[in-house]
């Protein structure tokens, strides 16, 4: 059989960047698409350890709740009809350490529902984030943008995305 | 700075990459169901050490939570402990001797799926009992499960059903194997 998990882009990043987009994503051949970044920032306190998402570059309709745990506490939040998904426990400058994120996109192409989106953020410095929620829109997805909020990311921070197959 | 990467051409299969995630079979509602199962797992699956459901499905109940049973086994066999965050706090919660394992709830919102990516794991193996752990979600809840079927028998079949009402239309499911 094929493989299922299929490389369709990565990057590292020669020089400190923004924000990573992937266009023209496959419109047909995969149901999921996962994301995986490598990510260090290049300021060092709050709130410069923001890990922002988009897709089709729409700034509204965001709905997702979130759990972390810092190595002391936990705690929740959630957001509605944000512009943006927002992780919060990204590596910051001078940590020693590249956080790891992974993004699951569930069925980007079909328009008969909102696009759910599973993710989590482990950063051993700060703890791990967990986040579900979805795009409310039916739309496809086409395109898929990551941001460092207001900094950059490191030289050497990564990012790959990958088709899932399901026939 | 905007960094772009662009797609021109793709083709499904990865192009002869080493095939260890494989796709084993996808169910994809096309009316409402009271349950999904993928049965004759001790042929289709044999290549495989580990199973991994993916899938983003919603039910036609106000609120329900759905439910991963295995082999057809009804007894009280099964725990789940789930670390979830429901918005405004992270709860912990448990069930054991339990008929089922637990994974995302949802409610009955159009266009409203919920997600979840289950692993099962070393599900052919006679000597273990089979241990599954999951991250999932909706659009009320985050949560990461961890569940256990008291059998030492091979996983031949894995069925997922919402415990009120049944999965509606356009609900998708996928089985992979892992070599």
């Amino acid at each position: 059989m094929a493989n299922a998990m299929v490389a369709l882009a990565n990057l590292t990043l020669g020089s400190a960047q923004q924000t990573i987009t992937f266009t023209n994503l496959p419109t047909s051949g995969y149901r999921d698409l996962i994301l995986i970044a490598n990510t260090q920032h290049t300021s060092s306190t709050a709130p410069f350890n923001q890990f922002w998402a988009k897709v089709n570059s729409s700034a509204s309709d965001y709905y997702f709740v979130r759990m972390m745990g810092d190595g002391s506490s936990t705690s929740s939040d959630s957001f509605s009809a944000n512009g943006k998904i927002e992780l919060t426990l990204d590596s910051a400058a001078g940590s020693g350490q590249f956080s790891r994120t992974r993004f699951d996109f569930f069925d980007y192409l079909e328009t008969d529902k909102h696009k759910s989106f599973l993710a989590r953020l482990d950063n051993a410095g700060q703890g791990p984030q967990q986040v579900a929620g979805r795009w409310a829109s039916t739309s496809a997805i086409t395109s898929i943008s990551v941001y460092a909020a207001v900094d950059t990311w490191v030289a050497g921070s990564s990012f790959a995305l990958y088709g899932i197959v399901s026939a | 700075m905007l960094g772009s990467l662009w797609f021109n051409s793709f083709s499904a299969g990865g192009g002869g990459a080493a095939a260890d995630y494989e796709l084993i079979s996808t169910t994809v509602l096309g009316s409402s169901a009271a349950s999904v199962t993928f049965s004759g797992l001790g042929t289709s699956a044999a290549a495989y050490k580990h199973l991994q459901v993916r899938y983003v499905a919603n039910g036609d109940s106000a609120s329900y939570r759905n439910r991963m049973r295995l082999n057809g086994d009804t007894g009280t066999n099964y725990a789940t402990h789930l670390l979830f965050g429901t918005g405004s706090s992270v709860v912990s919660a448990a069930g054991t001797s339990t008929t089922e394992m637990a994974l995302s709830s949802g409610a009955n919102t159009s266009n409203v799926f919920n997600a979840g990516v289950v692993d099962l794991l070393d599900f052919q193996n006679v000597s273990k009992n089979k241990t599954m752990r999951a991250l999932v979600g909706s659009n009320g809840e985050v949560a990461l499960t961890s569940g256990v079927w008291l059998s030492t028998s091979a996983v031949t079949s894995v069925s997922l059903r919402p415990d009120a009402g049944n999965f509606i239309t356009g609900s998708r499911f996928s089985l992979y194997g892992l070599k």
